[in-house]
């Protein structure tokens, strides 16, 4: 990465994952679909991440400073079956449609794969009510237009014109938040995939390789919104939460170190605080605890990402205000987290530290009996 | 010895290459190794084969080939010996490899020994003599094996190894797969048992045996794990060997089944039982014909065009195109994942990405299809098998136990199963022949009487036939009824309406299963959503915690889960009921806390705090009554709070509060000193007039008491204040009795001068208001304690001052044990005294109450339903409400026409005033509503974009370019366009008064706005479209009849059909959500409007108290299908209203 590229808070994943996507392209043997920059089978590989290191083929001749062998990272934790299928329904003529709760990277899925697939995740439409037509077809340089009249020139194209003509993915982030009206352009566009330009008397066809990945909430204004006709022309997949432990509590480590090394200081990363943060995040999300007892569970969606931003928010707060416990911010920040539409949530959580808090505590484990003394800030 | 992964290749090629005998090595339900089995032994040609199959039962062989055999059938074998269950089950499908074996050994008549130890072997571990070397055990090499595989355990091994990928292979090289796969589970598990190994030794001697028989070319089709243990070559690889003979052999009696494919799955319990049946049977059929799995493709699409009928079935839009991209799904993953043919996992998963689209009905669409792969298919047995003998064992097991077998004649026998072991086992055996559905037994006793069950039982040749029937399920009545109750588990599980058969498990004694259910019930949530059946399921199993259900001990554990959860989703449904104004709120609760009476949650603590807070007084008493009595509050802080009711300025709340406590917890007021004291102190210390004033409401909170309550009250206070157990007697003779009494005291003393006496409590009569510590006064003022409690209580107090009272109060609230809703005809039958008319009521209740007191009666009296009341006084003098409205309306059905019209300035009036009031509140949101498009007409604010567009033609160029535009586009007011419908549906069933009144003003506001237009549908089970009055609040509420049962599915459905355009309507739903049937149904209703577009959101009250009794379960059920629940006011209706429309 150059430093510029270093100073941006974020970075597309094509930028972030590189020299994996280069490496990958050369080491890819098998068939690509057409429009395709990796195969299916190269694709799953690089969501999914390999123990052993990958070797490239004999006799293939690579350009200088590449190596001959990789690991690829593991970028998302779960299914293997899912990026599987997620990756055979790209392939067809249907769009795919990533659902799930919030904070289960559907968003960080779709950029993989875009990424992964056309080279590039740019081509976004983020879904808002404010959405007009013009995001999802075409729009016009007024000033142009009144200049020169109807030119190709004066079109401004929607990032999904633009993926139709370079062959790439679209991306439609919570897609849901569009206007209906508005959702249901695509119907004709994954159909028959042509945008007609009726100013232009031209019909603009999409190239091999295009396709639309769309993400929607579970929660608020769900897939039931959406017509029955769009709905037709997606494969739906549902991104589960982490359902592994460790594996989760590992995410949140290396998300939260991620995230405390950007801030510019050094901060170290309580262990212990974390595995209880992921511990109550966890109990909460399923309704039930580590050891088996029942949770009653609070309304709010417990997301991993929110868990990430917990720990975070922890670990500055040591950082900065080193004199006060850090075990006494944790009630604070998790009622913050778990009370958010329903005050009956705020009864859970207390229920909850009179249960599987207080029983932990009562079996001598040290940071539990410290969260469970300071049940009073719950109140 | 080197333990890696060489070694198991070295050891697959010994097995192998091994003639003698020729392995086949076999899962027990394997469609590839079925369908390849035939060709295995084509190749080979043995001249005699050996199976893993009980010595003892190999005459069953030729019935199990037979021809006319029609797998699946099942092989079942007990020990002839009463009272052993030692018990061998044998199934076999056209997919199990010993079946085709057997097959092709009659059609090609080779002869086939059953080479395994005897079913009726008996194994004594003690008495064996092992080489017991642990066997190599490399976990290491296998981790890695089954990662590589991606194997979770063997089972899966076996699938990723042989079945998903015999596709297009020899069968040699499916043998050779095969061994290595037994070999892996062999060397990666725990080291065989005793039993494994002893069996093994059966089968090396049977070889032994046929070899020195003379057969040279002998194939041996055994498990794969088995045939490292069988083979001599192994022996020298340090593999645990047993030489021990078997000791003992039982005699066996076998008969063999039809069996079924829903016994067969997995999931039904049987322990060894395969996954989809349906599909390994097209497996099996389709390679069995052509081997290199060319058709596996069609026969995927066969079965995905099953799932997708299934669907479809279920209301789910699978169209062409749906089907097209699963099947092309299917074929790609397999693809993908490198799979030979196309699998059951491809094809599931392609169905779950195609077909299921993120619906509120995914779970049971998921159900739906996987019964499409396990559907149902029977077994035939042929001709020559001999009759199952499940008949005839239980007709031996009713005669053991001395129940009729013979007469058709029914006859009762009382049982007491706590008492006697016979009765227990009679009881179980009567509830498991239930369970089946045989008509021998009739249960007439109450399902939950623990003591004694009574059963009417006859032997008739229903009985009998009936018992033929159920043969595929087991042999005798314990495993008969055992796997009927599992399919009917199955099914359960599947059908998301049908419930779960948790007291069949219970009833019939099959603790494991009731575990299961429990388990399942927890997991997929899957409780009945009304308050009864939960508490009915909670007695359930607090019974059994109790261990009053007969030695009946399931898993501790899921027990004490699925308790606890019916506590919590019963609290969570009373939550619903926190402001609810009526008593039998109360009595759920009260019901709820006496179920966890012995080990109370926390959550069921806070609720009953949370109920002392509550803005309802019923509710607040129940809630302090509960606490006190589970141990958590002191009776003297309830106590202090019921003696402070007098102080409330609200008569109602007073009222409230005490019949609260009665209702709730009357023998804790009766008993408990700390509770009652202060009250009763009140009470008799008050003055007349105080007490009079307080007279009305005290006598309508105690008419909750039942009669004999009000007789075992009455004692009880005899008991405590022993002055009034005069009550019945004279009053003010008891100053008299006593002074005899004293007298009569002192002259005993001066007769037993040695003899220690308590002394006496004197006393006295005083008309003074101090009170001493030590007497009672019977008065404070001159309404006698007696005659206070008589008045309170509604008798008839002897003292002829207060008869009047008396007289009053009883006309409104019945006579003695009466109580709510008791009518009294005026000039008629009446006990004792009674009025004329209702006017001479009236007055004498002016002159002896306070006229707020006054008030109060005449409206209970409008409450009580009394015609007459509304029609002959003067209402109009009372101040309107909407309380006097609500009476009215209940009141509506019972008077005649003119009658109603005399109302209506009345109800007009009323009406009036409450539009005025909400208008002003409600217009101000719903003002500045615009349309979305844009029009033509001049009106209001240019639309410049479209302007821009629809002019883009007519442009000038001079120089610059000038647009002429000559059509302009504006944005449009609301105009009398109905652009938008709105749904008001409202629940006119009892209880609804109130937000019946407030939707039909709200209705007639919202009808007057420009871009509306609202359709009212007021519905109980039936539905009636009460459009046409919309704008006419007062003739609605008059058309609209109160009452009946509530079928909010129909009434949705009815809106549904009315739609025009759903994304352009809202529907609002008034109701307590109380469904009266399964509220499935309505469920769907509310996903599939939601999937059409329609807006909506349900209200529970729709009133300005903001008080609201619903059924949470069922609002929270519909708030997941896409309706928003919740209690609000007309204002924020309007406002949820404004957000879409503006």
């Amino acid at each position: 990465m150059t430093t510029k590229e270093k100073s941006y808070q974020s970075l597309p994943a094509e930028i972030l994952w590189k020299e994996e996507l280069d490496w990958l392209e050369l080491y890819d043997q098998n068939p690509k679909p057409p429009g395709w920059r990796l195969s299916p089978a190269t694709v799953v590989t690089f969501i999914i991440g390999t123990d052993e290191p990958l070797r490239m083929p004999k006799g293939k001749k690579l350009p200088s400073g590449t190596n001959a062998t990789l690991r690829v990272t593991p970028k998302y934790v779960g299914n293997r079956s899912l990026i599987e299928r997620c990756t055979v329904t790209l392939a067809g003529e249907r769009g795919l449609m990533l659902v799930g709760e919030p904070g289960t990277a559907k968003s960080m899925l779709s950029e993989l794969f875009a990424a992964a697939i056309s080279g590039t995740s740019s081509f976004t439409i983020q879904g808002t009510a404010g959405v007009p037509e013009e995001a999802f077809r075409y729009g016009w340089n007024y000033s142009m237009l009144l200049g020169k009249g109807p030119v190709p020139e004066a079109l401004v194209p929607s990032p999904v014109l633009s993926a139709m003509r370079q062959g790439a993915i679209v991306r439609v982030e919570e897609i849901t938040r569009c206007m209906p009206e508005i959702q249901d352009m695509l119907i004709s566009i994954l159909s028959e995939r042509v945008i007609a330009i009726p100013e232009l008397e031209i019909m603009e066809r999409a190239l091999q390789g295009f396709s639309v990945i769309a993400t929607a909430n579970l929660r608020d204004r769900g897939v039931n919104e959406m017509s029955a006709a769009l709905k037709r022309r997606f494969n739906f997949e549902t991104v589960p939460p982490i359902a592994d432990a460790a594996l989760e509590l590992d995410l949140v480590k290396r998300q939260t170190r991620n995230l405390l090394d950007r801030s510019g200081f050094d901060i170290p990363l309580d262990e212990e605080i974390t595995q209880a943060i992921v511990t109550a995040f966890r109990d909460l999300r399923t309704g039930l605890s580590a050891e088996g007892w029942t949770v009653d569970k609070p309304s709010t969606v417990m997301s991993t990402a929110e868990a990430v931003s917990v720990s975070v928010s922890m670990a500055l707060e040591k950082a900065f205000f080193p004199s006060k416990d850090i075990h006494s911010a944790f009630p604070g920040y998790l009622l913050g987290t778990v009370e958010k539409d329903e005050p009956a949530d705020r009864g859970k959580l207390l229920a909850y530290w009179d249960g599987p808090v207080a029983r932990r505590g009562k079996n001598d484990d040290p940071v539990w009996k410290k969260l469970h003394d300071l049940k009073d800030v719950l109140k | 010895m080197k333990s890696s992964g060489e070694t198991f290749i070295k050891t697959a090629e010994i097995l192998a290459a091994s003639q003698s005998p020729f392995f086949i090595g076999v899962r027990h339900h394997s469609p590839v190794l079925s369908a390849f089995a035939g060709r295995m032994l084509d190749e080979f040609k043995p001249d005699c084969v050996l199976m893993e199959f009980p010595a003892d039962l190999e005459d069953v062989i030729p019935l199990i080939s037979h021809a006319q055999t029609i797998a699946p059938v099942a092989l079942s074998a007990r020990s002839k010996e009463a009272g052993h269950h030692s018990e061998v089950f044998y199934p076999f499908a056209d997919f199990s490899p010993e079946l085709q074996v057997m097959r092709w050994c009659r059609e090609n008549d080779i002869p086939l020994k059953a080479a395994d130890l005897p079913a009726g072997a008996v194994h004594n571990p003690e008495n064996e003599t092992s080489e017991t070397i642990d066997a190599p055990n490399s976990p290491g090499v296998s981790e890695s094996l089954m990662k590589h595989f991606e194997a979770d355990d063997t089972h899966e091994l076996w699938e990723r190894m042989i079945e998903e990928s015999g596709a297009g292979r020899t069968s040699e090289e499916l043998r050779r797969s095969a061994l290595l796969c037994g070999i892996i589970m062999r060397m990666t598990g725990e080291s065989p048992d005793s039993e494994t190994l002893v069996r093994e030794a059966h089968m090396r001697k049977t070889l032994e045996e046929a070899i020195s028989d003379g057969y040279k070319r002998i194939a041996f089709v055994c498990g794969s794990y088995h045939c490292v243990g069988i083979s001599a070559q192994t022996l020298s690889l340090d593999f645990p060997r047993n030489t021990h003979a078997v000791s003992e052999i039982r005699e066996m009696d076998s008969c063999l089944v039809p069996y079924s494919f829903s016994l067969l799955d997995s999931r039904s319990g049987y322990a060894s039982g395969i996954d989809f049946p349906l599909w390994r049977q097209k497996v099996w059929e389709n390679l069995y014909e052509s081997p290199d799995g060319s058709t596996l493709d069609n026969a995927a699409l066969e079965l995905i065009l099953k799932a997708a009928r299934k669907m479809r079935e279920m209301n789910m839009l699978i169209t062409f195109p749906d089907i097209r991209e699963t099947w092309r799904m299917a074929l790609d993953l397999s693809a993908l994942r490198s799979h030979k043919s196309v699998t059951i996992r491809d094809i599931t998963d392609a169905i779950e990405a195609s077909c299921i689209k993120g619906d509120a009905r995914d779970i049971f669409a998921r159900r739906g299809i996987e019964s499409v792969f396990s559907e149902e298919r029977q077994g035939h047995l042929c001709p020559q098998a001999p009759i199952p003998p499940l008949g005839k064992n239980v007709q031996t097991e009713l005669e053991a136990l001395g129940l009729p077998v013979k007469s058709a004649t029914p006859a009762v026998f009382r049982l007491s199963p706590a008492e006697s072991p016979k009765d227990l086992k009679r009881h179980i055996l009567l509830c498991r022949l239930e369970i089946l559905g045989i008509p021998y037994g009739e249960r007439i006793s109450e399902r939950d009487t623990n003591i004694t069950t009574v059963w009417r039982v006859a032997w008739t040749p229903f009985v009998h036939s009936a018992l033929g029937f159920l043969a595929v399920y087991g042999q005798d009545s314990f495993s008969a009824a055992r796997g009927y109750l599992k399919v009917m588990f199955r099914k359960a599980c599947e059908t998301p309406d049908e419930d779960i058969p948790l007291y069949a498990a219970a009833e019939g004694a099959f603790p494991d299963l009731f575990s299961e259910m429990a388990t399942f019930i927890i997991e997929n949530s899957r409780f009945p959503s009304d308050a009864a059946s939960l508490q009915h399921m909670g007695i359930l199993i607090s019974r059994i915690k109790q261990g009053l259900l007969y030695q009946f001990e399931p898993d501790h554990d899921v027990l004490e889960a699925l308790f606890d959860i019916i506590i919590n989703k019963l609290i969570s449904l009373h939550e619903g009921h926190i402001n609810s104004p009526s008593i039998d709120s109360i009595r759920a609760i009260s019901a709820t806390v006496a179920m966890a009476s012995n080990s109370m949650p926390r959550t069921l603590y806070w609720f009953l705090e949370r109920c002392t807070s509550s803005p309802s007084q019923l509710i607040s008493a129940c809630g302090w009554c509960n606490l006190v009595m589970a141990g958590k509050t002191e009776g003297s802080v309830a106590g202090s709070i019921l003696g402070s009711v007098f102080e409330l300025g609200d008569i109602s709340s007073a009222r409230d509060f005490t019949k609260g406590v009665l209702a709730s917890a009357l023998n804790l007021f009766e008993m408990d000193e700390t509770v009652s004291g202060p009250f009763h102190e009140r009470i008799r210390t008050m003055n007349d007039d105080t007490f009079l004033s307080h007279l009305p409401w005290l006598r309508d909170a105690f008419s909750v008491l039942s009669s004999a309550d009000r007789q075992r009250f009455v004692s009880i206070l005899g008991v405590r204040e022993d002055h009034l157990s005069g009550i019945f007697t004279d009053s003010g003779d008891a100053a008299i009795l006593a002074r005899c009494d004293k007298a009569g005291f002192e002259k005993v003393k001066e007769l037993f001068p040695d003899i220690e006496f308590a002394q006496p409590v004197i006393k006295t009569d005083s008309t003074s208001p101090a009170v001493q510590d030590e007497t009672y006064t019977v008065t404070v003022g001159k309404i006698s304690l007696n005659a206070r409690w008589q008045l309170i209580l509604g008798i008839m107090p002897r003292d002829k001052n207060y008869a009047a009272h008396a007289r009053a109060l009883s006309a409104v609230f019945g006579a003695g044990g009466g109580g709510e809703g008791s009518h009294l005809d005026f000039g008629g039958a009446g006990s004792g005294d009674s009025y004329p008319t209702v006017r001479e009521w009236e007055a004498d209740i002016g002159g002896l109450f306070t006229s707020e007191n006054r008030d109060f009666l005449v409206e209970k009296a409008v409450r009580e339903n009394w015609a007459a009341a509304v029609t002959d006084l003067d209402i109009d003098a009372l101040p309107p409400s909407v309380d006097l409205l609500e009476s009215i309306m209940s009141l509506k059905g019972s008077l005649s026409e003119d009658r109603i019209a005399r109302l209506r300035p009345l109800i007009k009036r009323i009406v009036d005033e409450l539009t005025k009031r909400l208008r002003s509140r409600v217009s101000s949101a719903l003002s500045g509503i615009k349309t979305p498009f844009s029009s033509r007409r001049k009106s209001g604010s240019i639309d410049l974009k479209r302007t821009v567009k629809g002019n883009l033609s007519k442009v000038i160029f001079d120089p610059n370019p000038v647009i002429m535009a000559d059509h302009f586009y504006f944005r449009k007011r609301a105009a009398r366009r109905m652009e938008y419908t709105v749904f008001l549906l409202v629940d006119v069933s009892g209880s609804m008064n109130r937000s019946v009144i407030f939707s039909a003003v709200t209705a007639a506001i919202i009808a007057s706005l420009p871009a509306v237009e609202v359709k009212f549908l007021a519905f109980n089970t039936e539905t009636v479209d009460l459009s046409g009055l919309v704008s006419d609040p007062l003739s609605l509420l008059l058309e609209v009849d109160i009452g009946g049962g509530t079928d909010i599915f129909r009434a949705l459905k009815t809106a549904h059909s009315m739609m025009k355009s759903p994304p352009r309507s809202f529907l609002v739903l008034v109701s307590d959500f109380e469904e009266n049937s399964s509220d499935y149904p309505m469920m769907r209703e509310i996903a599939a409007m939601a999937e059409a577009g329609v807006k909506m959101t349900g209200i529970a009250a729709l009133d300005d108290t903001g008080k609201a009794v619903y059924n949470t379960q069922t609002a929270s059920k519909a708030a997941a299908a896409g309706m928003a629940v919740g209690v609000s006011s007309p204002l924020d209706l309007a406002r949820w209203l404004a957000g879409y429309l503006k």
